[in-house]
């Protein structure tokens, strides 16, 4: 016979209180790196620029604080915000959290996959970090992403994930 | 156009080179930012009069525009197999579109009146996956389309013939049918004579800076005139010119959204087969949008200030989008409905789910979020702007400029009817979600349709224990801003708990 009895809210699974597993080690440092290297290409486009005329007009003093200003907080911000993210990887779903002043916490169905991808750019190989990217329906791009996991691990959720997404798909 | 059976690459009629051409000058018009740059650049270098400059770049845009269609009419082909559709198209980079037939969303014709002569339609297939997947079969003969359809399974194409009312009727069960006084009403509403003043606008800037002057020189001559009749003839009379002008002005906007009310949806006919819902309307070009209802992700009825005096709705039914903008005319849209169609319409859709969820907006149930809501709106909506046009003025008006300040109550009272109207309200399956400022706006989902949750706090609602919970469909998002941080977590948990418990399709 057909039974629907109700469901208390208090014996559903909570994604608070999780185990988070937190990301690459090194992680914190090769955003560091690319930083840095991102100050360096700013700072020899503006030193090219003081070289010109047209920089005596500006404020270069004020220009060079700024700059400092900027490169110091894009060096300290990633230990101060790598440490705050982490992932969860659960029977029916994947969690993850993310940001320091705004922090979101992210919840997505196996069943509600697409499709998942790994990459990694140059100096993620260097440092050995990889991204996993996770596709639902209806977004023009990623829908997860996970950045900083370390390589293996990336490559080893993609491959569960896809493998929770055959089995989701079977039970249907 | 050569026919052959279903393995073979086939073209589109020659016919397409229209359909072509008209795509080419809408993604012209859509970016004519960077189109101006050359187009200034010509002018700059060529030597000559004002008059042979435009001649000639519309020559020369004619040519480029035609060749360009016609390649891409002679590089276009597609094939029907057992499961899908294939299109292959492409000048210089040759690209292969394969969309399966379970995953179309929606299907929807269009017939200019050009294709209605020669008896062509139209197709566009809209796929729950990105923007590369919606595939586009242009001018292909209404026999085939029909065929096509039903391998797809849906409904029978009838094409409209405006000229026999008899053969104008859809078939299945007939759920609306809009009149002439419904067109008024739609126009009226959407004041779609501002879009396009803002598509002319940049036509008059383009014509060239004698244009402008010559308008501009009309329009201040006719300012002048009328402040000299306030002060020849008294302020009183000054100001009934002032007025009947202004009337005018507005009475022609309208007129001008009515008519284009008239060219999108004359003679609109709503109706349903079974579990489909087609829509075919339009004066000039008959547009017809067939969707299933199941594949509805988010039902949204809509009530602007003229549609509220109308005591009407719009609904727009979205479907799995293909990621290439969130644009209403992308969804199913009924333009204009009563309050006891659209609670009519929602039974439709949600069948036997959320039965606790009707088409209200002013139903006792609906909670409001948290009144720091409010206080998060009067920055951006109240503050900003007046300490902005402060800083902006003060330079040159002085103190003058403080009169920016009295925008903070008015903004005040924006974002505080805006926190009125936020609320939502829930039930086991979905939820209902309001918003807007001088109309009204509802957003409603079923849980099981949901792709993925987020829970999002700022600094300031950590403190306050509030978050935002938004639920991600595959048409878009649901976000229920300041409500308390718990509720939010046991929703969250709850919709998780129905989409991972859920034997459903979500499409």
């Amino acid at each position: 016979m057909f039974d629907n009895p109700e469901i208390p809210l208090e014996d559903l699974p909570t994604a608070e209180g999780l185990q988070w597993q937190p990301l690459h080690d090194r992680y914190v440092r090769q955003l560091q790196v690319m930083h840095s290297f991102y100050m360096l290409v700013l700072i020899v486009a503006l030193g090219i620029f003081g070289m010109t005329p047209l920089a005596e007009q500006l404020p270069t003093g004020w220009i060079w604080a700024l700059l400092t200003i900027i490169a110091v907080i894009s060096l300290a911000w990633p230990g101060v915000d790598v440490p705050r993210r982490g992932w969860v990887l659960r029977e029916k779903d994947i969690v993850y959290r993310t940001g320091v002043l705004w922090q979101t916490v992210t919840a997505v169905p196996f069943n509600r996959i697409q499709h998942a991808e790994t990459s990694s750019d140059p100096l993620g190989r260097r440092f050995g970090t990889a991204a996993l990217e996770l596709f639902t329906a209806g977004g023009s791009g990623g829908d997860l992403r996970i950045r900083g996991l370390p390589a293996g691990t990336a490559e080893r959720l993609r491959e569960k994930v896809m493998a929770k997404i055959g089995a989701a798909i079977e039970e249907d | 156009m050569k026919r052959t059976d279903a393995e073979c690459w086939q073209r589109t009629s020659p016919y397409s080179v229209l359909f072509f051409f008209g795509g080419l000058v809408k993604r012209l018009a859509r970016h004519a930012t960077q189109v101006i740059a050359p187009i200034a650049a010509f002018f700059i270098a060529w030597q000559g009069d004002l008059q042979s400059k435009i001649v000639l770049a519309a020559v020369a845009l004619t040519f480029m525009a035609t060749a360009s269609a016609l390649l891409a009419y002679l590089t276009f082909y597609y094939r029907v197999d057992e499961e899908a559709i294939r299109i292959r198209y492409g000048v210089f980079q040759k690209r292969q579109l394969d969309i399966r037939f379970d995953r179309v969303q929606s299907v929807t014709t269009e017939q200019n009146p050009v294709y209605r002569a020669l008896g062509l339609v139209s197709l566009t297939f809209d796929t729950a996956g990105s923007s590369k997947d919606e595939g586009v079969l242009p001018a292909i003969p209404v026999a085939e389309a029909e065929v096509l359809r039903n391998r797809i399974g849906r409904v029978d194409l009838v094409v409209a013939d405006t000229a026999t009312p008899a053969a104008a009727a859809a078939p299945g069960e007939l759920l609306l049918a809009l009149g002439g006084w419904d067109m008024v009403r739609i126009g009226l509403a959407d004041w779609r004579a501002l879009v396009l003043l803002a598509v002319l606008g940049p036509l008059f800037e383009r014509a060239g800076n004698g244009v402008t002057d010559r308008i501009g020189s009309r329009v201040a001559d006719s300012m002048a005139d009328v402040a000299k009749g306030f002060q020849e003839f008294g302020v009183a009379p000054g100001l009934v010119v002032l007025i009947a002008l202004i009337s005018v002005l507005v009475t022609l906007f309208g007129l001008l959204s009515i008519f284009a009310a008239f060219l999108r949806y004359h003679r609109f006919r709503l109706s349903r087969d079974g579990q489909r819902l087609r829509s075919v309307a339009g004066l000039l070009t008959r547009h017809e949008n067939v969707t299933h209802v199941a594949k509805v992700q988010i039902l949204s009825l809509r009530q602007g200030l003229v549609l509220r005096l109308f005591r009407r709705l719009r609904i727009v039914a979205k479907q799995a989008r293909s990621g290439s903008g969130d644009r209403d005319s992308r969804h199913f849209q009924v333009p204009l409905v009563t309050p006891g169609f659209a609670g009519r319409f929602t039974r439709l859709v949600f069948d036997r789910e959320a039965q606790g969820l009707d088409a209200d907006p002013w139903h006792s149930a609906f909670a409001r979020v948290s009144p720091h809501y409010l206080r998060a709106r009067l920055l951006p909506v109240a503050l900003a702007p007046a300490a902005v046009a402060c800083l902006v003025i003060v330079p040159g008006a002085g103190w003058a400029a403080a009169w920016a300040l009295l925008w903070i109550p008015i903004g005040a009272l924006l974002a505080f009817q805006a926190w009125r109207r936020t609320a939502f309200r829930l039930d086991r399956d979905g939820i209902v979600r309001r918003s807007g400022l001088l109309g009204v706006r509802l957003d409603a989902l079923l849980f099981r349709k949901v792709q993925r949750v987020s829970i999002r706090q700022s600094w300031f609602q950590r403190r306050r224990r509030l978050a935002n919970l938004s639920m991600f469909t595959a048409s878009g998002a649901i976000t229920l801003p300041h409500i308390d941080h718990a509720t939010a977590c046991r929703l969250r948990d709850y919709i998780l708990y129905r989409v991972e418990s859920s034997r459903q399709a979500w499409h």
